[in-house]
C-alpha cells in the first residue's frame, strides 16, 4: 500500500488546476491519476478558440489552455500516473487503481480531490425510435475522430441538440466540407452559448430548428435519414409536422452527465439536480477530506469557471491537510424560484477562504432583466439585476464575507 | 437608414447591439454594455473577422491542431481551409510555431496550438 498526502483523480482542467493550487499552498506529496494516455481531459480535442477569457484575459484554444497548465504542473514536479484508472474509492480514502504497466495499485490518501468530469448522454438516454445503423455518434466522439484521429465520420449530417459541442461540430464539419443539414433542438431556446449560435450556425447559414426533435432514424446498415417533427409544450411530437432529412450521420449533443460512480462507492452525498457531490464553501464533499471540482460537481459551460472552482478545491484540500478541522456549522444554500441549482450547496461562513465566496447557478429559463434575490431566513442580503440570463450560461455571483447574516 | 442587429460574441453575455447605417457608414451604435461591444459591432458590420481553427496532417500520422494567429476576414475562411488541406507538418513542433506563413494571402500566419514529438 502506497501512502500519499493528496491524490487527485482526473487530469483534465479541474484536476490540473487543483493539483497546481494545492502545491502552491504547501502540499508536497501529491499524486495525480489520469486514465487517458495524456493530460488535459477533453481540452486537446476542443481545438476551437474561446477559452481563457476570464483566467488569462486572452482568447486561447483548448489545447493551448491545457498546455499552460500541463507545463506548470511539470515545472512543479507533481507526480502523474497516466493510463491508470481508479476502479474503487472508499470513505476511508483508500484508492484502488489499475494500469497495464503497474498492475493493481492500492493507495491510502489523507485527502482526495475528485475531478473525473462528465460524459455525454447517448441515444439510449433519450430513446429515439428507429433502426440501429452505423452513423450515430455523440458530438464529443465525432469531435475526437475529426480533431485527434483525423477521420471524418460522415458527409451529410443532422445534429440533434444545440449543446455547445454540437454547435462547434456543426461549424467544424462545414469547414471540412461536409453538409450540415440542420440542428434540431427540443427546447424552445438553444442550449448553447450565444456566441456559438452566431459563429457556428449563423455564419454558415445552418438552420436551427427550435421545438423540434428526431422521431425516427432510417437506415439498416448505415444511417440514411431522419424524420424530424415539431413538438408541443409537453415535448410531444405534433402529428403532420414530420419532415424527412436525408443524411448519413446523426450527431447527438443532448447533454452531459457528471461521472460519479466513484463518489457513490465512497458514500458521498449527491445532489438531485446536479447529479454531482454536495459541496461546501471549499468544495469539500459530505466526506471530510474528500473534495470535488469541475464537471464532476456540475456541468460547466466555461472552462475558466472550472479552473476557478478547482483552485478553490486545491486550497481547500491544503487547508484541510494543515488544520484537519472539518467545517461544522453549515448554512444550507438553496435555489429559489427561477433558479435550478446553486453551488456550493452549503457554506460555513467562518471558514470562507479569502473572505469571499463565489456562487454558481443557472436560471430555469431565458429571462430579460431578471432580478436575483439573495436572502437569508432573516434578511435580504443583496439583489442584483441581470440583463440576460439563459439556462446554458452559468451565473456567477461573488459575496463578501461581511455580507453574511 | 438601415439598422443591423449584431449579436456580440466577445463574452458569453451575447448582447444584441443595434448598428445604424446610412449609405454604408455607421452613424450610431446602441444597446451595447461595454466598450469591447462597440468595437465588435463596428467590425462585424464593416469587416467581419474570425479566428480559424482547424487541423493539419502530421507526417507521423494523426493531426495537429492549428489556428490563425489573429482573426482573418470571414470571406477568406474557405480559401484558408483549402490551403491548409494539403499541408503536412513534420514533428517536432510546439505550441506557437508557425505552420503556414501568410495563409490565404491574409498576411496572417497559421500557428500550431498543440505539441507533437
Amino acid at each position: 500500500m502506497l501512502n500519499k498526502e493528496l491524490v487527485i483523480i482526473g487530469g483534465g482542467p479541474a484536476g490540473l488546476a487543483a493539483a497546481i493550487e494545492a502545491k502552491k499552498n504547501g502540499v508536497e506529496d501529491i499524486l495525480l491519476i489520469e486514465r487517458d494516455s495524456r493530460l488535459g481531459g477533453i481540452l486537446p480535442q476542443c481545438i476551437h478558440n474561446g477559452f481563457g477569457l476570464h483566467v488569462f484575459k486572452e482568447e486561447l484554444t483548448g489545447p493551448e489552455y491545457a498546455d499552460r497548465f500541463i507545463k506548470e504542473l511539470e515545472d512543479m514536479n507533481i507526480e502523474v500516473l497516466l493510463d491508470t484508472m481508479v476502479i474503487e474509492l472508499t470513505e476511508s480514502k483508500q484508492i484502488t487503481a489499475v494500469s497495464r504497466k503497474r498492475g493493481l495499485l492500492q493507495i491510502q490518501a489523507e485527502a482526495i480531490i475528485l475531478a473525473m468530469g462528465c460524459r455525454e448522454r447517448t441515444r439510449g438516454a433519450i430513446n429515439i425510435p428507429g433502426f440501429r445503423p452505423a452513423g450515430i455518434f455523440t458530438a464529443g466522439t465525432a469531435q475526437r475522430f475529426v480533431n485527434i484521429e483525423g477521420y471524418m465520420p460522415g458527409k451529410e449530417i443532422v445534429i440533434l441538440g444545440s449543446g455547445d459541442i454540437g454547435l462547434i461540430m456543426a461549424r467544424r464539419f462545414t469547414l471540412e466540407g461536409a453538409k450540415v443539414k440542420c440542428v434540431a433542438e427540443i427546447m424552445p431556446y438553444s442550449n448553447g452559448l450565444t456566441r456559438n449560435i452566431v459563429q457556428c450556425l449563423q455564419d454558415f447559414d445552418i438552420p436551427l430548428l427550435l421545438s423540434h426533435t428526431v422521431v425516427f432514424i432510417h437506415g439498416n446498415e448505415r444511417v440514411e435519414g431522419v424524420t424530424i417533427a415539431q413538438v408541443d409544450e409537453n415535448f410531444k411530437p405534433i402529428p403532420s409536422t414530420e419532415k424527412y432529412f436525408s443524411c448519413d450521420t446523426l450527431l447527438l449533443s443532448v447533454g452531459l452527465i457528471p461521472e460519479n460512480e466513484l463518489s457513490k462507492m465512497a458514500d458521498i452525498a449527491l445532489h438531485d439536480v446536479t447529479a454531482g457531490p454536495i459541496v461546501n464553501q471549499r468544495m469539500e464533499t459530505s466526506v471530510p477530506g474528500i473534495f470535488a471540482c469541475g464537471n464532476v460537481v456540475h456541468v460547466h459551460d466555461l472552462v475558466d469557471f472550472v479552473t476557478m472552482e478547482a483552485r478553490l478545491a486545491g486550497r481547500g484540500a491544503a487547508d484541510y491537510l494543515k488544520n484537519k478541522i472539518p467545517s461544522s456549522e453549515h448554512i444550507s444554500v438553496s435555489a429559489g424560484p427561477g433558479i435550478t441549482y446553486v453551488v456550493p450547496h452549503k457554506v460555513d461562513p467562518e471558514k470562507i477562504l479569502d473572505d469571499k465566496q463565489n456562487f454558481f447557478m443557472r436560471s430555469t429559463k431565458p429571462m430579460e432583466k431578471a432580478r436575483l434575490f439573495i436572502e437569508s431566513d432573516k434578511d435580504l442580503i443583496r439583489t442584483r439585476v441581470l440583463q440576460h440570463v439563459k439556462p446554458s450560461e452559468m451565473i456567477n455571483i461573488e459575496l463578501k464575507k461581511e455580507e453574511k447574516v | 437608414m438601415e439598422i443591423k442587429k449584431v449579436t456580440c460574441i466577445v463574452c458569453p453575455k451575447g448582447c444584441l447591439i443595434d448598428v445604424k447605417l446610412e449609405d454604408g457608414k455607421i452613424i450610431s451604435i446602441e444597446n451595447y454594455q461595454c466598450k469591447r461591444g462597440i468595437d465588435y459591432a463596428q467590425n462585424e458590420v464593416l469587416d467581419p473577422r474570425r479566428i480559424l481553427t482547424t487541423t493539419v496532417k502530421l507526417s507521423t500520422g494523426g493531426v495537429l491542431p492549428v489556428r490563425t494567429r489573429e482573426a482573418i476576414p470571414k470571406k477568406y475562411l474557405k480559401k484558408a481551409m483549402l490551403e491548409s488541406k494539403d499541408i503536412v507538418v513534420k514533428p517536432p513542433i510546439k505550441v506557437g510555431d508557425v505552420v503556414v506563413k501568410d495563409i490565404a494571402g491574409t498576411g496572417i500566419d497559421l500557428i500550431a496550438t498543440g505539441n507533437a514529438k
